[in-house]
């Protein structure tokens, strides 16, 4: 799995992945994933899709919580594509979307149900 | 006792007794229940808390149980059904029989992903999809877009070649063991069991994977293979043999049954057999 960059060499090389990453953004630091993932927030529209990312890792697609799970070597799987992994939540953010197809996120407790 | 047959050598009549009593089990709500156990403990499955069916040495006998409890709800439906297994080394395309309208219907169309052919199609009123993760009320599929191509034989052999059950620390980054080679954790990308449901995508991509009818195929082959490993290797034990942390060890109870332990499943011949 990709190593996340230390805080330091985030921010320098923010701005460049800013651009890599192609989208409109609004977070404060928005880093393309070739240079893995800031802990900052992420607000972004992603094929036609609001993805947010906040400090504290939390991904909501449209508004919705996307159930997010870290692994033990790093990388990250979701509810959506629980049998991959990705190296950030943002990567994962943006693979649910296109798995989603159009579909919205539904509402599931942490005990696995339905609310 | 039953005797679990590869789905290409099925008749014609075999499979529509299949899918009759899946649909069944549709209509009386039971197979519901089946989605929403397995989606709670891919949510409660974690790498480094207590973890019974998936990135665990219990994987096998975890999915074994949960089987035999859908198996034994088809019976009671008709008593001449058994899970058919799904060889994907063999049956490896997307126009495979396994995918035509008389089975499990076919691809999921573009756009929305829905599937629109065979019995489990959207359009049938028969297959509405109540518990996900997402509010699409229909069976999706997108075969061979998450990923390109299935495991093949030589990718399967390599796995049934390793000696050793499981290793620490028992979890998705165990190296070396048969048992995280089969489930499919690479470090490289997704392998073996997790490559068939990524291959498949829509539904079988997510925790909520029973919503499609070929899960119950693809982890019969799954269950298939542990017992052809264990006849590679008769002096291998599932391990670990005793009281480790958050894994199930071989005499320990397996939730949310607690009535068995992996000791208890290791002889599938006790249960059915395989053709």
């Amino acid at each position: 799995m990709q190593d996340r960059p230390r805080r330091r060499e985030v921010l320098k090389l923010g701005l460049a992945g800013a651009a890599v990453a192609g989208v409109v953004g609004t977070g404060i630091l928005v880093a393309g994933n070739q240079f893995g993932e800031a802990a900052e927030e992420i607000n972004e529209v992603y094929r036609g899709r609001r993805i947010r990312i906040t400090a504290a890792r939390n991904v909501y697609i449209d508004g919705l919580p996307l159930h997010v799970m870290q692994n033990a070597d790093s990388s990250y799987s979701s509810i959506i594509d629980h049998y991959r992994t990705f190296a950030s939540p943002h990567d994962t953010a943006r693979a649910a979307v296109e798995s989603l197809r159009g579909a919205n996120l539904v509402l599931v407790s942490h005990r696995g149900h339905h609310q | 006792m039953g005797v679990r047959k590869n789905q290409a050598t099925l008749t014609a009549a075999e499979k529509n007794s299949f899918v009759q009593a899946v649909l069944q089990l549709k209509k009386q709500g039971t197979y519901d229940g089946f989605v929403a156990t397995h989606n709670t403990f891919i949510m409660n499955d974690r790498d480094t808390s207590p973890r019974a069916g998936h990135r665990a040495p219990s994987f096998l006998p975890w999915h074994r149980q949960f089987l035999l409890e859908f198996e034994r709800a088809l019976q009671k439906v008709d008593a001449s059904v058994s899970l058919p297994y799904w060889d994907w080394t063999a049956d490896n395309s997307t126009s495979a029989s396994l995918w035509a309208d008389d089975f499990l219907g076919g691809d999921g169309q573009p756009g929305d992903g829905q599937v629109t052919t065979g019995p489990f199609a959207g359009s049938t009123g028969n297959w509405p999809i109540r518990e996900g993760a997402s509010d699409a009320p229909f069976l999706t599929r997108s075969l061979g877009t998450g990923v390109g191509a299935l495991p093949t034989r030589t990718d399967l052999d390599a796995v049934l070649a390793i000696g050793v059950y499981d290793v620490a620390p028992w979890n998705s980054t165990s190296g070396d063991g048969f048992r995280n080679g089969l489930e499919g954790w690479a470090r490289t990308g997704p392998e073996l069991h997790n490559r068939v449901h990524v291959w498949i995508g829509g539904a079988m991509g997510t925790g909520y994977s029973p919503n499609d009818p070929v899960f119950w195929l693809h982890h019969c082959f799954i269950d298939r293979l542990w017992a052809d490993w264990q006849s590679l290797h008769p002096a291998a034990s599932y391990l670990p043999t005793s009281a480790t942390t958050d894994v199930v060890s071989l005499n320990q109870p397996i939730r949310p049954w607690n009535t068995v332990t992996p000791a208890d499943l290791l002889d599938h011949t006790r249960f059915y057999t395989y053709a």
